[in-house]
């Protein structure tokens, strides 16, 4: 793909993002490695609807130099880690879908159900990595400790983080933890009450005995 | 901001909370306007809603209590330029037994505050006194009051509290919610109100006023 194909395509991502409801507003961020150098990132602070391609930016994989008067996204950090860490990995979302936000609140390591998503997530179970505050080393050190032989990891306190070689198989990914984490919640509370299907009332009963 | 462009934009934002599934009967958006507001029909549901369902209220002319209540939250807060109030249904879970659901993810941090309390009641008094320091609160077994510069903002302010809502029930049932730190609940607030929504908000409020 040339520059301005890869500029697209993350813009074309972050839209694809917002209408399966996996980010809210102008949270989460997206990249596309555009050689073994640099990698084209989401802008700051910009919503996908109003991002233009050629908003998004150009960032150096080593040294997380740009070249815009636009600011990247601030978890540049994590994107670029992660290719220095995966030279196999194409495509990078951070995202923050509903209930795989829930495990991320619990900064639990969940088990992956399906035999399909172990083997979209690349592994029996989900880590979560240390929190840290947006940016920070410590959230990006722990992101990539989590996602070690993982295609996916939880963001304490944040969201997830998704890879894969292509842009439509991180958005896969995505997907699989999103299924996955709501899978893995409503299990306990089909359990909990020994049910084949349930609804929000149910899921309510248990949380209400939970906070008891 | 223009008439038309208010409606527009109101209409527009009904649609978006109704095809998220986070509204019932009684359920508004308001945008402040020069002498007054602009707010949506709360008998009609809002993915019917059209624009000959949205009227101006002016600053002294509230006919009901709801008009009232909008009224009131712009005059006391001049940081808020719309106002979404729904039915998202973890909230109303939530506003049933607890008194306020604390942030365990950063966006709600940032665009809400460091928790969303509940009120004890929709009267101006109590939801005012809720709201302070913060983009939203809940109503006692009712819903929620999302405030916001722009209409976008309050939009996704919803949104965001809803999922902060179902992120603290979901986590309870798995394990343990984890609240975010106060001092780093305060500082993501701070960098996203001043530094990385500011222009993107700047830009939209222009948009939503026609400009």
């Amino acid at each position: 793909m040339t520059e301005s194909e890869v500029r697209q395509a993350v813009k074309d991502a972050g839209v694809k993002l917002l209408e399966n409801n996996l980010v809210q507003g102008t949270w989460g961020n997206i990249s596309i490695r555009l050689d073994d150098k640099k990698m084209v990132v989401t802008p700051s602070g910009m919503d996908y609807i109003r991002m233009r391609a050629e908003d998004t930016v150009v960032v150096d994989i080593e040294t997380l130099e740009y070249v815009s008067d636009v600011k990247p996204t601030s978890e540049k950090k994590i994107h670029a880690a992660i290719y220095r860490d995966r030279p196999e990995i194409g495509a990078v979302i951070h995202s923050h879908p509903l209930w795989s936000s829930a495990a991320a609140a619990a900064r639990m390591e969940i088990p992956v159900l399906s035999e399909e998503h172990k083997k979209l997530l690349g592994g029996d179970t989900v880590r979560a990595g240390e929190y840290g505050l947006p940016g920070t080393k410590k959230l990006t050190n722990g992101a990539v400790a989590a996602m070690k032989g993982r295609n996916a990891c939880f963001l304490s306190n944040h969201g997830i983080v998704a890879c894969a070689e292509t842009i439509e198989g991180a958005f896969e990914v995505c997907k699989a933890m999103e299924e996955n984490s709501r899978a893995y919640i409503e299990s306990i509370v089909k359990k909990e009450l020994g049910k084949d299907t349930i609804d929000i009332d149910d899921i309510f009963e248990v949380f209400y005995k939970r906070i008891k | 901001m223009v008439e038309e462009t208010a409606k527009l934009r109101i209409l527009e934002c009904c649609k978006k909370l109704s095809e998220h599934k986070l509204t019932a009967k009684g359920d508004v958006c308001s945008v402040r306007m020069d002498e007054g507001i602009m707010i949506s029909d709360p008998e009609i549901d809002m993915a019917d809603i059209t624009e000959k369902d949205i009227r101006f209220v002016g600053k002294n002319d509230a006919q009901n209590a709801l008009e009232a209540l909008h009224l009131a939250i712009y005059a006391h807060r001049e940081d808020v330029n719309a106002i979404v109030m729904n039915h998202a249904p973890f909230c109303v879970g939530i506003a049933k037994k607890l008194n306020a659901v604390p942030a365990t993810l950063d966006d709600m941090a940032q665009i809400i505050g460091h928790t969303a309390k509940v009120s004890p009641s929709d009267e101006v008094t109590d939801v005012l006194k809720t709201l302070t320091g913060r983009n939203a609160c809940l109503i006692r077994n009712g819903g929620v009051i999302a405030t916001g510069r722009t209409l976008d903002e309050a939009f996704t302010g919803s949104l965001v509290l809803e999922k902060g809502a179902l992120c603290y029930v979901g986590s309870a049932i798995i394990g343990k919610p984890v609240k975010i730190g106060l001092f780093d609940a305060v500082l993501m607030r701070a960098v996203y109100k001043l530094k990385y929504s500011k222009k993107d908000q700047t830009a939209k409020l222009k948009e939503e006023q026609g400009g």
